[in-house]
């Protein structure tokens, strides 16, 4: 009680009714034994998968908790767009797993997966022994419909890059971008949800108008839109009037945003009636689960991975748990902030089964920021409960930053949050 | 009326944490401090313009996310974020949140 004084404990207990207290009853106080002996095994070491690892362990001091990651080093995708813009090192969005595994007896295994033995219950991979687990997390990101629009193809991404993963892309959307002639258009085209980070083509529209604009101020960005309507979308509008006006051009799927086919070579577009050229071509693909969780069966129809959002456990795989943008959280988006705290959800569900617990309905909260300019961010957040009627998520609160909202202040949480959350994940 | 002893009280939740050290597991954090952390960091540390939220007067925690949620218009990211969390959720995180402390 060091600290709080006798009025404060009193207002407090006052407040919460005694929970405190009556905690040895209450539905938060969770004692699942510690258990030394269960095999918990996490694949993928993005936001989501990295933080189930980490959440693992501050939740059961004992069990045993393998990461499976391919890469040795994480490149984040919050960020990206800024570096694509020049106002971010690429270096800065490198997380390594280092501490990860020095703070919460992570075992790292560095290797590429191939495959889940959903019968003999492990996770075989390309180079080494299989890895068994009692639970497993598999947190496999998305990836791309190469089928989708005629003529994009892997290939065909190192002259038209998607740049929708961190990294090489990203670099080939960056050096396309400091080339372009002074006039020159750039054309980013968005497909229709869902996909990862609903609001993320919106602010690479804007920080390239920025780079545009400090650049090549008769440059232009066209948006081609799939969709008829995005997230955030009169804060945009409202910031690009004011910081680029005439500069970006947001074409939505009822006015033909929606594309046809591409012809990467020539980087023209071609819609229902028309075709667009550009001097850069942002193709942003349409999406769906990481390949392994296609590979093992997890996914339905959609391409996505259909999970109880009690414990994340999926569907049609017992025993294995899909979070992060590869499973179907809706009305949660595919955020990295959503992995994160799915994945905290996740952790404790995963634990509290190999217990015999019964999770817990959780509450999730989302929030995102995107940058319009170096110095202007807007943000949508929402909380999201389960509904015991539809056995689905559902939301109880939802707003976005709305026009005249404080932009300057926006990104400056949007700064600290950066720093905030890689630290929340990766140390 | 029925009546609170209030140093009893205090002698058992003083206690607490000496009992915890024997128990089998660390207690969970309450749920929906998932979401918090997700933007205040690990222990709710706060940097820069994030404000820190570990170590305060519970009292003060909750009347704040009351005011969170009781402000009209643009109220920013915690305005939407205080209207889906109830008031034992706030006593559940100012609780946690009073008490947390650095997980690294």
């Amino acid at each position: 009680m060091t600290g709080v004084t006798r009025r404060q404990f009193l207002a407090s207990a006052a407040a919460t009714g005694f929970l405190g207290l009556a905690g040895c009853a209450g539905r938060r106080l969770r004692h699942a034994k510690p258990n030394a002996n269960a095999r918990v095994v996490v694949l993928g070491g993005g936001f989501g998968g990295a933080t189930a690892a980490k959440h693992l362990r501050l939740f059961d001091p004992l069990v045993k908790i393998t990461l499976i990651e391919r890469h040795k080093v994480y490149l984040s995708c919050p960020g990206s767009n800024e570096a694509i813009a020049g106002l971010r090192r690429a270096r800065a969005l490198r997380h390594n797993y280092k501490e990860l595994v020095g703070n919460y007896g992570i075992d790292l295994v560095t290797a590429e997966a191939i495959g889940i033995d959903l019968r003999q219950k492990a996770v075989n991979l390309a180079d080494g022994p299989s890895v068994p687990y009692d639970r497993l997390i598999v947190a496999p990101g998305i990836d791309f419909r190469w089928d989708a629009i005629p003529g994009y193809d892997e290939a065909a991404s190192e002259i038209v890059p998607h740049a929708w993963k961190a990294g090489h892309q990203m670099t080939v959307l960056r050096r396309q971008l400091r080339a372009i002639k002074n006039g020159g258009v750039v054309i980013i085209t968005v497909p229709e949800n869902p996909y990862r980070c609903p609001p993320g083509p919106y602010e690479r529209a804007s920080l390239i108008a920025h780079f545009l604009s400090q650049n090549k101020p008769r440059s232009k960005v066209l948006i081609l839109d799939a969709k008829t309507a995005f997230s955030k979308q009169a804060a945009f509008q409202q910031g690009w009037k004011e910081l680029y006006p005439g500069m970006i051009e947001w074409i939505s799927a009822e006015k033909q945003g929606r594309i046809d086919s591409i012809e990467p070579a020539r980087r023209i577009v071609h819609t229902e009636f028309g075709q667009h050229r550009a001097a850069v071509l942002n193709v942003i693909p349409p999406q769906k689960a990481g390949r392994l969780a296609e590979l093992a069966g997890l996914t339905d129809a959609s391409g996505w991975c259909p999970v109880n959002p009690l414990s994340f456990e999926s569907t049609l795989a017992p025993g294995v748990h899909v979070i992060g943008d590869a499973c179907i959280a809706t009305p949660m988006p595919k955020s990295a902030f959503a992995a994160n705290a799915q994945a905290k959800v996740c952790a404790g569900a995963v634990l509290d089964q190999l217990a015999g617990i019964e999770p817990e309905a959780p509450t999730l909260i989302n929030n995102c920021y995107s940058l319009l300019g170096p110095d202007d961010a807007i943000s949508v957040s929402g909380v999201y409960g389960y509904s015991k009627s539809d056995r689905t998520l559902t939301a109880l609160s939802a707003g976005e930053s709305q026009p005249g909202s404080n932009r300057r202040r926006e990104a400056q949480d949007a700064h600290s949050w950066y720093e905030l959350f890689m630290r929340e994940v990766f140390n | 009326m029925y009546r609170l002893h209030i140093p009893a009280l205090m002698l058992v939740l003083s206690a607490a944490p000496l009992l915890a050290a024997d128990l089998p597991a660390p207690e969970r954090p309450p749920i929906a401090s998932f979401g918090c952390t997700g933007c205040h960091g690990a222990s709710g540390e706060g940097y820069e313009s994030i404000p820190r939220i570990s170590g305060k007067p519970e009292a003060d925690f909750m009347q704040k996310m009351q005011a969170f949620r009781a402000a009209t218009g643009s109220t920013g990211v915690m305005g939407r974020i205080a209207r889906g969390v109830d008031d034992r959720e706030y006593a559940e995180l100012a609780r946690y949140f009073g008490h947390a402390e650095k997980t690294r």
